[in-house]
């Protein structure tokens, strides 16, 4: 088949969104498919929201199947449209509901039209698609309760699967994510705080916040318990996770998180917290990691369990890594490319 | 200039006012003609709608059924039909033609738009309201409710965290997109699935109790009021052309440009005032032939 994928992008931006629509690509590929990657700019605030959904909605595309990945690019306009849903707009939904500093978004009357249409747009659009999958619990029930749409969780491999690999439990726990407000680092450098030695956390990624965080171990005095290294190459980011005691990931309210999985990969045992979001599909309490109350205390004591009962954590560990046998990206190739 | 497409219309004795409907709401491009079996089809006919007393036995393809009161044509498999909405020859999976009125003015709003509109307006965060013949009552569940006259009806729709309704209110709450409660009179009349597109209470304690769950299950509410919006929409002659057009595989051609991006944010149902009308048009006053090829923006924002 011919197959377009719709992806949106924010210039200059590069995240998750962006590697999953290349590894969609590249999974279609490989199963024999010709693929074509179609990526628009997208802009979040309300004054330019509507402009590129209403882009995508004039933009002819020539092929036998479209799969539309995030907002708005679930507007294209085809007989034959899947979506595979990674998010819709949030800073209109979960983030207005939850008055988070990166919606725009307000309680009066002008909010409420904007935030009234795009739901309007949103149901319109996803209704076309002939079937709507999404890549998480968490997607799927924002999509049921703000839009009354139903859609399929379809669960993927991460980046490195194919590399990752268990190791020894070493003496820090790792964390891997862009240093962004939503993944709240800070909150790992203050458990750090609470944490004895010789335990230490390797905080790997960059992000808008990570001259901020890098201040704030410096002036908590952890700059020998806390490393922020930037950006780590991959062959580097594969042993760091093999030589893990845990993985430490305390995002806000996640869409889908290739931490958790990668982490699985490698055999380790993830903490997040009560409020993480879509990590709570695959990090059970005391199963496949540890859920804390996302309190700089408790994420301490989530660490010290694991770093005094190492028995323990290759135990959850080891429930993760089978927890995940069974992804596949052939499997997801045929979900979406079923008729 | 590209040659319309042409459906063949074969009608009995009688054209039924539905299906003049939804004729009349075909897409600029297609064509309806009408047809026997006695003359030649006219050129371009890709596709044929029969009524059910004028059926042959070996009907051209494709082709779709208007179901004829009367003129039972048994199981028609994959073959569209279409029938008014409610009536009491409906099967399951027909297309319903309602000539009921959509309000011009109604907006759908989901549950979550409309605890912030209550929200900013401090009313109740759970908020149920009745349609009556004789006026409205709202209030939250469990609370002696206030009375108001039914004109405020349209009002209630927009805000309520579930209405209760028949008849043309029940239509008023549905062009709204409200979660609503009905009994089983009135949701087979406009066409409704009990449980999916509305909740069918026998009496009014049950209406009653089903309305104030309602108000309290965000998800289930969310998922009627999407549903039972949509369902009620496409039973319009609009609708059910288009979806009659897509089932037969008849394809209008591609607009041009200009009024495509007309035609796009009406069919995302965008108000006449909205910003995005105003950027689409600042984006492409400048470009040749932008006014003159059929889009008339003056029209859609003063109108």
């Amino acid at each position: 088949m011919d197959i377009v994928v719709c992806g949106a992008q924010k210039p200059f931006v590069r995240g998750g969104a962006e590697q999953h629509q290349e590894n969609l690509v590249a999974a279609l590929e490989t199963a024999g498919h010709r693929v074509d990657l179609v990526r628009l700019p997208v802009a979040w605030e309300k004054g330019r929201l509507f402009d590129s959904p209403l882009a995508w909605r004039m933009v002819p595309v020539d092929a036998d199947l479209v799969i539309a990945t995030n907002f708005p690019s679930y507007f294209v306009q085809h007989p034959n449209k899947v979506v595979w849903l990674l998010h819709q707009h949030r800073g209109a939904y979960d983030g207005f509901e939850a008055g988070a500093s990166w919606s725009d978004f307000a309680w009066d009357d002008v909010s409420l039209e904007e935030q009234r249409l795009l739901t309007e747009w949103d149901v319109a659009a996803l209704s076309e698609a002939r079937t709507v999958f999404s890549n998480s619990g968490v997607v799927s029930r924002r999509l049921a309760r703000f839009n009354g749409l139903d859609s399929t969780p379809l669960a993927h491999p991460p980046p490195l699967h194919e590399v990752l690999h268990p190791g020894e439990f070493g003496d820090y726990v790792l964390s891997v994510q862009r240093q962004e407000e939503n993944k709240r680092p800070h909150l790992l450098v203050e458990a750090m705080a609470h944490v004895p030695s010789p335990v230490r956390a390797v905080m790997a990624g960059r992000g808008e916040l990570l001259d901020q965080v890098r201040r704030h171990v410096e002036d908590a005095g952890l700059a020998g318990k806390v490393e922020l290294p930037g950006f780590v190459p991959d062959a580097d980011l594969v042993e760091l996770y093999a030589g893990a005691l845990a993985v430490v990931y305390v995002p806000e309210d996640e869409d889908y998180g290739y931490t958790t999985l990668q982490a699985f990969y490698a055999g380790k045992p993830v903490i997040c917290a009560a409020d993480s979001g879509a990590v709570l599909d695959w990090v059970e309490d005391g199963v496949t990691g540890l859920v804390c109350d996302g309190t700089p205390e408790g994420l301490a004591a989530a660490i010290r369990r694991l770093a005094d009962d190492p028995a323990l954590a290759q135990r959850l560990g080891a429930a993760g890594r089978e927890r995940i046998a069974d992804l596949s990206w052939a499997d997801v190739v045929a979900r979406l490319t079923a008729p | 200039m590209t040659a319309p497409v042409r459906l063949a219309v074969h009608v009995g004795r009688d054209v039924p006012d539905g299906l003049t409907a939804v004729l009349s709401a075909l897409p600029p491009d297609v064509q309806p003609v009408a047809a026997s079996a006695r003359e030649a089809l006219p050129e371009g006919t890709v596709a044929h709608l029969y009524c059910s007393d004028a059926l042959p036995r070996r009907p051209a393809t494709p082709y779709a059924v208007w179901r004829v009161p009367g003129a039972d044509v048994g199981d028609l498999g994959d073959v569209p039909a279409l029938a008014d909405a409610g009536a009491r020859h409906v099967r399951p999976g027909d297309l319903q033609v309602s000539l009921r009125a959509w309000p011009d003015s109604a907006r759908p709003v989901l549950p979550f738009t409309r605890a912030g509109l209550r929200r900013v307006r401090d009313l109740p965060a759970r908020l149920v309201g009745e349609a009556r013949s004789d006026g409205v009552s709202w209030g939250a569940p469990g609370e002696h409710p206030a009375e108001a006259p039914l004109d405020t009806w349209p009002t209630l729709a927009a805000l309520a965290s579930a209405v209760i309704a028949t008849g043309e209110e029940l239509w008023t709450a549905l062009a709204w997109a409200a979660p609503a409660v009905t009994d089983a009179a009135g949701a087979r009349l406009l066409g409704l699935t009990p449980d999916v597109d509305v909740l069918v209470g026998a009496d009014p304690v049950t209406r009653a109790r089903l309305a104030a769950e309602l108000a309290d299950d965000d998800l289930r509410a969310a998922r009627l009021a999407r549903s039972g919006w949509q369902t009620a929409r496409s039973h319009r002659p609009a609708g059910v052309a288009a979806e009659l057009c897509r089932r037969l595989g008849v394809r209008p051609a591609p607009r041009s440009t200009v009024s495509g991006l007309t035609a796009a944010l009406d069919a995302l149902g965008t108000p006449p005032h909205s910003l995005v009308r105003r950027r689409a048009r600042a984006a492409t006053a400048g470009l040749p032939g932008a006014v003159t090829s059929g889009w008339r923006p003056d029209r859609e924002e003063h109108s």
